[in-house]
């Protein structure tokens, strides 16, 4: 499972964390899928940056994962959250397992 | 929408090579024979409808909605129905898809935002496409009238043959056309180690 922030935006225009988040809290796209009330393949398509997704349902994953929808979606490339967060560059060895994930 | 544990003939239709495989069968197959026999129906009963013309319409039209489907129609694909799983060829035309394991909620057997935004978005292209046939075909049957009148007589029929199976299956052919393969249903759950 691919779980690095998005690299591309996809078709949808938008760069998000999903696939991030849920690996670090440990559910399943399915388990996800039915928090939302959506498909599990619509979970997918977020991910891959190739749905963009109804403020509600935005606004929804916002409030599952507890943070802000900003902190999910972006129109710029996100930055690693590591990064983000303690506002460090990422190692060699960690942009290199970013790069190969 | 397409349920990725729905197979055809033992081909599971979560692939796109599969889907086309079917979309290429049926309008390079069964679209051509129905129309030759429609037309040969036609032809034989002298340019007139007769009770034979009208039952080979009206079972084409149900040998197109077992294959292809509907938004409402049934058929062994369903592409705009959402978790569909249809036990056989009877109950996927007449009977409503009941859930083949435990009890689904209405929330999970209704198609979420996303599906319901593509099946628009497909029954919109389908429209465009249809509204330029149907010009063409409405502009051929004028030429026709004017310079071929016998000809217009024997292909008149089969020209809104044509469109009727058009009008019924485009919609469910773009969506089988174009939608990608579908990831497994079953993705395991991921288990957090625990820190001691």
């Amino acid at each position: 499972m691919n779980t690095s922030d998005q690299k591309t935006p996809g078709e949808s225009g938008l760069y998000n964390r999903i696939a991030v988040l849920r690996a670090e809290r440990g559910i399943s796209r399915q388990q996800l899928a039915d928090a939302m009330g959506v498909n599990y393949q619509t979970i997918g398509f977020l991910e891959r940056g190739e749905y963009s997704p109804s403020l509600k349902l935005a606004l929804s994953l916002g409030e599952y994962f507890g943070l802000p929808v900003e902190a999910i979606f972006s129109k710029q490339p996100l930055q690693p959250l590591s990064q983000q967060v303690y506002g460090k560059q990422p190692t060699q060895a960690s942009a290199q397992e970013e790069t190969t994930s | 929408m397409i349920s990725a544990d729905s197979t055809l003939f033992g081909h599971s239709l979560a692939r796109r090579r599969t889907r086309r495989w079917l979309v290429a069968a049926f309008w390079g197959g069964l679209v051509p024979l129905l129309c030759v026999g429609f037309h040969e129906l036609f032809f034989i009963a002298r340019g007139t409808f007769s009770l034979n013309t009208l039952n080979f319409a009206l079972l084409a039209i149900f040998w197109i909605t077992i294959w292809l489907g509907g938004v409402r129609a049934g058929g062994w694909v369903k592409p705009f129905r959402a978790q569909t799983k249809v036990r056989n060829i009877l109950q996927s035309l007449f009977a409503k898809p009941q859930p083949t394991q435990g009890e689904l909620t209405a929330q999970e057997l209704a198609m979420d935002e996303r599906e319901i935004n593509r099946r628009d978005h497909i029954h919109f292209v389908a429209y465009s496409i249809a509204r330029n046939m149907t010009l063409f075909l409405f502009t051929l049957y004028c030429m026709l009238g004017f310079w071929k009148q016998e000809l217009l007589r024997q292909t008149g029929p089969l020209i809104f043959f044509l469109l009727t199976i058009t009008l019924w299956s485009l919609p469910q052919t773009l969506i089988l056309w174009t939608e990608p393969d579908l990831e497994p249903e079953a993705e395991p759950v991921i288990v957090k180690e625990k820190r001691t």
